[in-house]
């Protein structure tokens, strides 16, 4: 768990924002781990298995009745309190992209991961994935400046 | 800014106490090996498929195996194969007519009764029998229940007709009969013949008729034509025993011609004539 319980929490922040539910769908997809009978090629195999699974587990919380029906949309994300003020603004312009950016913003930005890997753990074309890199590019260049987002 | 994202999501690190509950529901769930619901309907579908296709598989096999046949010569020699719902499952010819009828009719994946009435009044057939032609019916079946039941309804198929018999027997002499290249009707009548006369080989007898082995037979065995039951038969229900060949010579093989009801057993005796191949 400790390997991949970072990436999958912020995937889980970036989705769900209310740290109630976010801990919900972390122990979900941990659940799923453990009782999946995927046999993993190799250490990437498995972190992409992780994010595919996270990222799958968000749309399905937030696609659910209950969620539509009972948590503002415009939730305040739940953030370390003790995150910088710098940091913050920028994990909070993140958060303020539409959501279908995020993954990309994080798996790309973050975790250094290129576009057709991005396409091919989130099931998406690398066109697409180019394309709402981009997007994400020049709105976080619009909220945070222009400085360095290359 | 990529630095700026890099270090703003390295602050986000999995709070302890979500990691530990984790661990904790992880391993609860382990040790009583619980499974989500989820789980457990996609394993009863899977359980449900196998056991759909267990009895597709099981039902296939049994409806392709045949457990008794039925053997029809009379100059077209052929076996019907039936399975245990009394179905044709597959038809061998073991002459040129036999396989020639097998192939003209559509006998398989129909009841046996009907396989019999639809070879009966093939236009060839009824012109053998018309010709006085000795029609054959032999029910092979190890199940004596079964044997008897199926001879009952042969008998009943045929009971219009004349000169024809009906016997039934265990399937003992079918590997020696299909080793000869005969039907096993055939076989049964090689081996009366061979009971008197050893020398005779399936050979001999294999482009035979019935009548034609049964009246080498009872040459032979020096029955004379009006002596022979074939002058008053239509099955073989009532058997002569003592005017048969097989009551006073013993067949080549222990097991051979044992029918299970000993009916048909009394075939006709020689009509003074054949085609006697020696």
């Amino acid at each position: 768990m400790e390997q991949y319980a970072d990436t999958v929490w912020r995937l889980c922040l970036l989705h769900v924002k209310n740290r109630a539910d976010a801990e919900d769908v972390f122990q979900t997809v941990f659940l799923k781990y453990t009782l999946s009978s995927v046999m993993f090629e190799n250490e990437e195999h498995e972190k992409a298995w992780f994010i595919r699974v996270t990222t799958n587990a968000c749309k399905d919380f937030l696609k659910s009745f209950f969620r539509s029906h009972t948590i503002p949309i415009d939730e305040i994300a739940n953030l370390p309190a003790n995150a910088m003020e710098s940091y913050r603004e920028v994990l909070d312009a993140v958060l303020s992209l539409p959501a279908k950016y995020r993954d990309a913003v994080y798996l790309h930005y973050y975790e250094g991961y290129t576009a057709p890997e991005i396409g091919r753990i989130l099931k998406k074309k690398t066109n697409s994935v180019y394309t709402l890199l981009n997007r994400s590019k020049k709105l976080l260049a619009e909220k945070l400046g222009g400085d360095g987002y290359e | 800014m990529n630095n700026r994202l890099g270090q703003a999501f390295d602050q986000i690190h999995t709070p302890e106490d979500l990691k530990s509950r984790t661990e904790e529901l992880l391993s609860l769930r382990i040790s009583k090996g619980s499974v989500p619901p989820k789980r457990i309907w996609r394993y009863a579908a899977a359980v449900f498929c196998m056991l759909i296709l267990a009895v597709g598989a099981l039902g296939g096999w049994l409806y392709f195996t045949p457990v008794s046949a039925i053997s029809i010569d009379i100059n077209p020699s052929l076996e019907l194969n039936i399975n245990c719902f009394d179905q044709v499952v597959s038809v061998d010819g073991f002459n040129e007519e036999g396989r020639a009828l097998a192939e003209s009719l559509e006998l398989r994946f129909i009841d046996y009764a009907s396989a019999i009435d639809l070879l009966l009044s093939e236009q060839g057939v009824e012109s053998y029998l018309k010709q006085g032609e000795g029609l054959s019916i032999l029910v092979v079946c190890d199940d004596p229940e079964r044997s008897e039941k199926m001879l009952a309804t042969v008998e009943n198929c045929t009971e219009a007709q004349r000169h024809v018999h009906c016997h039934s027997e265990g399937s003992e002499n079918a590997g020696s009969a299909h080793a000869a290249g005969l039907s096993c009707g055939k076989y049964r009548a090689y081996l009366e013949l061979y009971a008197v006369d050893p020398s005779i080989t399936p050979q001999d007898v294999q482009d035979l008729t019935i009548r034609e082995i049964r009246e080498w037979t009872w040459k032979l065995s020096g029955i004379t034509q009006n002596s022979s039951p074939e002058n008053d038969e239509n099955t073989g229900s009532a058997p002569k025993a003592d005017a048969t060949p097989e009551a006073t010579a013993s067949s080549p093989e222990p097991s051979s011609a044992n029918g299970h009801n000993g009916s048909g057993q009394g075939h006709g005796h020689g009509h003074g004539k054949g085609k006697h191949r020696k």
